[in-house]
C-alpha cells in the first residue's frame, strides 16, 4: 500500500514538476500570450467590424482586441491637429492623409514613437521598406516613426495611370481599326476627335463631348503635361534645375488645349466641372475620349459601368490611348508612392506596436489578401483545377442588405495597414477580367515602357530647407493650373501665359539657383 | 387698381407695391429654384441626370438615394442622438442664455459692466480649438455625450437679444409682483417669461439650428462613431460612397448617385427644422425685431 502511495506520489510530482516546467516554454513559444485592449484612430471601420472573419481572424490569432475612433474624413486634419497638438492621440494611428511637413513637425514634438530599427521580425514590412525609396524620406536620424502606405501595388512599374480611355465601338462605327491599346501621335489625336464630332457615332447631337477629362478644369494642367512634363515643377536641365513652366512646351500645351476647347472637342465649360464629372459624361455614354486616373481598378469598373449603361456595349469595347510625343517617346510620371500611413503616439506600449506591426506583416500574405478579396477559403470561395477562383455567393449576397456584405468592407481593416489593390493581380481573381488587366493595363505600361520619357518625383523639392521654395509653390506653382484655364479660354494665350511667366521668372530662376546649390553642387 | 385694406376699406395700390411684389417674388425664386432642383435631383438616377441634366419633373423618379442613405448605415440611431443633442443642447442653453440675460437686464446687478464687457469679448476673441479641446478633456468629459452638450451650451449673441428684451419690459410688473409677495424667481418663471414668448422662440429657433446642423465638436470629442449625430454620420456615407465608387471592383461596389446622395442628405437633414418652423413662426419676425431695439 505504502510503495503504492509512493509510486503515486512521485508519479503527480514528476507530472507537476513537467507542467511546471512547459509554462515558461509555452509562454515563449506565444508570443501573443498577453491579451492587449487598445485604440485605433481612424477614418475606416463599421459598427460590425468586429464580427469581419479577417478582423476576427487577427484578433484571435496575435490576441487582441481594438476600439475604433472613428473620424469624419474631411476633418480628418483639422481632428488630428487637436489631437496631435495636446498628445491626445490614441496608441495607433491609421494615418489617412500622411502630409511629410506636419509629420517632421510632429516628429520634433515628439508626438510619435519610432518604429524598431531591426524590423526584420517583420518580413513582409521589411520587403516593403527594402523595396521602395519613400521610406527614406521619412527617416528622420534614421528612425521612421510612421509605415508609409504603399500606393503602388501595379507590379508592371511605377507609372502614374493617368491615360485616355476611349470608346472603341465608336471607333469601329467610324471605320477605324483601332487595338485595344492604340497609339497616336498628337496630329492623329487630335484629327480623331475632330472626325468624332463631325461623325458622331452615338447620335448624341449636342451632347456629344469628343475628349472629356476626368475632373474638368482640374486636369487642364494635367493635361498639358503631355507636352511639358515639368509645367507644375522645377526641372533639372543640364545639371541645373530650372523652374519648368519657363519651358516654351507649356506654351504649345497651351495651345493644343486652345484648339481643342475651341473646336468644340472639349466639354463645354469642363473648366468649371466638379470632380467626377468628366467620367460620369463618359459613363453615361456621352464622350468618346476619357482622360484621368485610370488604374486597373478604375478601368474595370468603367468598362463594367459602361456595359450596365449602354445597350449592346461589350469590355472589348473599352481601349487606351497611348499619346506618342513628336520625338516618338511617351511623356510619363512617376505615381506618387504613399498617400498614408500607420503610426503609434509617443505613449503608445511596445507590446502595442510589436503587435500591431505582427498583424500588417501577416495580412501582407497571399492567404491574407486572398481572405479580403473573397472570404473565408472553403466558405465562399476555392479554387478549381485550373487555378480559377470560383465564388460562392452572388452580387446580391454583397450588396449592403446581403448576408456576406463583409466580404465588400473588409478591406477598409487592410487599409488600416498598407493599401488597397493588392488584390487586383491574384491569379484568376473573378473580379477582373483578362482583357482589362493583361489587354488594356498591362500592355498599356509595357507601349509606355517601350520609350518612356519618364518624369521620377523629386523627393529633393520637399526636402529643401529653402523656405522661398514653399512660398513660391504655394503661391506660384499651385497658380499654374488656374493661369492654364485662363490662358485657354482667353483670345490671346500667349500674352496671358507669358505675363505669368515673365511676372515670377525672376523669383523662379533665384529660387531654381538656390535648388542648384543645394542639392546639384 | 385697388385692394382691400385692414380695416376694410379698399386702398390704392402704388408703384411701389408693385415694385415690392415683383422683389420679393424674385427674391423668393432665389430661394426656392435651388430647393427645388434638389429635391428634384434627389430623386433622379444619375443616368437620368447626365443625359437630360436639370429637369422640372424627373422621368424615371427614383428613391434610390434616399435608400442608400437608410439601408445598411447608422442613419437612424445617428437621427436620434441629434434628436437628444438637440433637445437637451437647446435645454440647456435656454437656461444659461435666460437666466443670465435676465440678471445682467438689471442695473443695479453688482459688476454688471464687467460681466457684460467680459461676455462681449468672447464674442470677438475665441480661444481656440486647442484651449477648448483641452478644457474638455480636463473636466473628463471626452468620449462623453455631455460634451457635445455643454460644448455649445452658450452663446453671447443670442444672449444679448434675450438681455435687449428684458430690459425693455417695464419694470412696474416686477414691483407690482413684488409688492403681492412674489419671489424673485417665482417673478421670473411666472411674470417675466410668459412675457417673452417671441424672444424666447427666436432665440430657440436659433438654439435648435444650431445644434442640429453641428458636426465638428461631435467629431472631435466623440469617440465612438455610436454617438456620431447625424451631420456627421451623413458625411461619412456620402463618403464611403464616392470611396465605394472609386476603389471598390464591380462586382462588390454598391451602386450609388454621390451627387444625388448629396441632394437626398440635404432634404433628409432639413426636413426636421422645417417642420419645428411652422410651430414657431407666429413669434419669429416678432421676436427678431424685438431683440434688435432697445427701448
Amino acid at each position: 500500500m505504502s510503495k503504492r502511495f509512493l509510486s503515486l506520489a512521485l508519479t503527480l510530482v514528476m507530472v507537476l514538476s513537467l507542467a511546471l516546467a512547459a509554462v515558461p516554454a509555452l509562454a515563449e513559444e506565444n508570443p501573443y500570450a498577453e491579451h492587449l485592449s487598445f485604440t485605433v484612430f481612424t477614418i475606416d471601420g463599421a459598427d460590425d467590424m468586429f464580427d469581419w472573419p479577417l478582423v476576427k481572424q487577427a484578433m484571435e490569432k496575435f490576441n487582441f482586441d481594438f476600439n475604433i475612433h472613428l473620424v469624419a474624413w474631411d476633418s480628418w486634419d483639422e481632428s488630428t491637429r487637436t489631437l496631435a497638438y495636446t498628445q491626445s492621440l490614441p496608441e495607433v494611428i491609421a494615418w489617412y492623409n500622411l502630409n511629410k511637413d506636419e509629420y517632421l513637425e510632429w516628429v520634433e514634438e515628439d508626438v510619435f514613437k519610432a518604429l524598431p530599427d531591426d524590423m526584420s521580425a517583420y518580413p513582409n514590412l521589411q520587403r516593403l521598406i527594402d523595396t521602395y525609396t519613400c521610406f527614406n524620406e521619412f527617416r528622420v536620424d534614421g528612425k521612421l516613426y510612421a509605415f508609409p502606405k504603399i500606393k503602388n501595388s501595379n507590379p508592371v512599374n511605377l507609372y502614374t495611370t493617368y491615360m485616355f480611355a476611349y470608346r472603341r465601338d465608336w471607333a469601329r462605327e467610324m471605320g477605324y481599326d483601332f487595338a485595344p491599346v492604340q497609339t497616336l501621335t498628337y496630329d492623329e489625336f487630335l484629327a480623331y476627335l475632330r472626325d468624332v464630332k463631325a461623325k458622331d457615332p452615338g447620335h448624341m447631337g449636342d451632347k456629344l463631348v469628343p475628349l472629356d477629362l476626368d475632373n474638368g478644369g482640374n486636369h487642364w494642367a494635367l493635361l498639358a503635361q503631355q507636352w511639358n512634363q515639368r509645367i507644375g515643377s522645377f526641372d533639372i536641365v543640364d545639371g541645373q534645375y530650372v523652374w519648368g513652366a519657363q519651358n516654351e512646351s507649356s506654351l504649345e500645351a497651351i495651345k493644343q488645349i486652345k484648339t481643342m476647347y475651341d473646336e468644340g472637342l472639349l466639354a463645354m465649360d469642363s473648366y468649371n466641372d466638379s470632380n467626377n464629372a468628366g467620367r460620369e459624361r463618359f459613363l453615361a455614354g456621352r464622350s468618346a475620349v476619357l482622360y484621368g486616373n485610370l488604374g486597373a481598378t478604375i478601368l474595370q469598373n468603367t468598362a463594367r459601368t459602361l456595359a450596365t449603361n449602354i445597350e449592346g456595349f461589350q469590355e472589348e469595347d473599352l481601349g487606351i490611348i497611348c499619346l506618342e510625343t513628336p520625338d516618338g517617346t511617351y511623356h510619363v510620371s512617376q505615381i506618387d508612392e504613399w498617400w498614408g500611413a500607420f503610426a503609434f503616439a509617443n505613449n503608445c506600449r511596445d507590446e502595442v506596436m510589436e503587435r500591431w506591426l505582427a498583424v500588417g506583416n501577416w495580412l501582407l500574405d497571399e492567404e491574407q489578401v486572398e481572405t479580403y478579396a473573397y472570404g473565408v477559403r472553403g466558405e465562399d470561395w476555392d479554387k478549381d483545377e485550373n487555378g480559377n477562383v470560383v465564388l460562392h455567393y452572388t452580387d446580391e449576397d454583397i450588396s449592403a442588405t446581403g448576408s456576406k456584405y463583409y466580404i465588400a468592407q473588409e478591406r477598409a481593416f487592410q487599409k488600416y495597414f498598407i493599401l488597397e489593390g493588392l488584390e487586383v493581380y491574384l491569379p484568376g481573381n473573378p473580379a477582373y477580367s483578362s482583357y482589362i488587366i493583361n489587354d488594356l493595363f498591362t500592355t498599356n505600361m509595357k507601349t509606355w515602357e517601350s520609350n518612356a520619357s519618364f518624369a521620377a518625383t523629386d523627393y529633393n523639392l520637399s526636402n529643401t530647407k529653402n523656405q522661398d521654395f514653399y512660398s513660391f509653390r504655394s503661391a506660384v506653382i499651385n497658380d499654374v493650373k488656374n493661369i492654364v484655364i485662363q490662358a485657354v479660354i482667353s483670345d490671346d494665350p500667349a500674352a496671358v501665359w507669358n505675363s505669368f511667366v515673365e511676372e515670377h521668372a525672376e523669383e523662379g530662376a533665384k529660387i531654381a539657383a538656390a535648388l542648384t546649390e543645394e542639392f546639384l553642387k | 387698381m385697388n385692394r382691400e385694406g385692414t380695416t376694410g376699406k379698399l386702398r390704392k395700390v402704388e408703384g411701389f407695391d408693385v415694385f415690392n411684389v415683383i422683389f420679393l417674388l424674385f427674391l423668393a425664386l432665389i430661394v426656392i429654384i435651388p430647393f427645388y432642383y434638389t429635391i428634384v435631383r434627389s430623386f433622379l438616377t444619375q443616368q437620368e441626370f447626365i443625359m437630360n441634366g436639370t429637369t422640372l419633373l424627373p422621368r424615371q423618379p427614383t428613391l434610390g438615394n434616399y435608400r442608400d442613405i437608410f439601408v445598411g448605415t447608422g442613419m437612424m440611431r445617428a437621427f436620434f442622438n441629434s434628436v437628444l443633442y438637440t433637445v437637451l443642447g437647446t435645454a440647456f442653453s435656454m437656461f444659461l442664455a435666460t437666466t443670465l440675460a435676465y440678471g445682467l437686464s438689471k442695473k443695479n446687478y453688482p459688476g454688471r459692466a464687467l460681466f457684460q464687457n467680459m461676455i462681449i469679448f468672447t464674442m470677438y476673441f475665441g480661444g481656440g480649438v486647442v484651449p477648448f479641446f483641452l478644457l474638455i478633456k480636463d473636466l473628463g468629459l471626452y468620449g462623453n455625450r455631455f460634451a457635445v452638450v455643454i460644448a455649445l451650451a452658450f452663446n453671447a449673441f443670442n444672449m444679448i437679444i434675450l438681455r435687449n428684451f428684458f430690459e425693455a419690459l417695464p419694470p412696474d410688473l416686477e414691483e407690482a409682483a413684488m409688492l403681492d409677495g412674489a419671489s424673485a424667481v417665482r417673478i421670473f418663471w411666472q411674470i417675466v417669461l410668459p412675457l417673452m414668448k417671441p424672444a424666447l422662440a427666436t432665440v430657440t429657433l436659433y438654439f435648435v439650428v444650431d445644434r442640429w446642423n453641428e458636426w465638428f465638436w461631435s467629431n472631435l470629442v466623440l469617440i465612438d462613431s455610436k454617438m456620431w449625430p447625424m451631420q456627421l454620420e451623413l458625411r461619412q456615407i456620402l463618403w464611403t460612397s464616392s470611396q465605394m465608387a472609386a476603389d471598390v471592383p464591380a462586382e462588390i461596389g454598391r451602386r450609388t448617385y454621390a451627387e444625388g446622395m448629396k441632394a437626398a442628405a440635404v432634404i433628409v437633414t432639413m426636413l426636421p427644422i422645417m417642420c419645428v418652423y411652422p410651430f414657431l413662426q407666429k413669434y419669429f419676425a416678432k421676436g427678431v425685431m424685438i431683440g434688435a431695439i432697445k427701448s
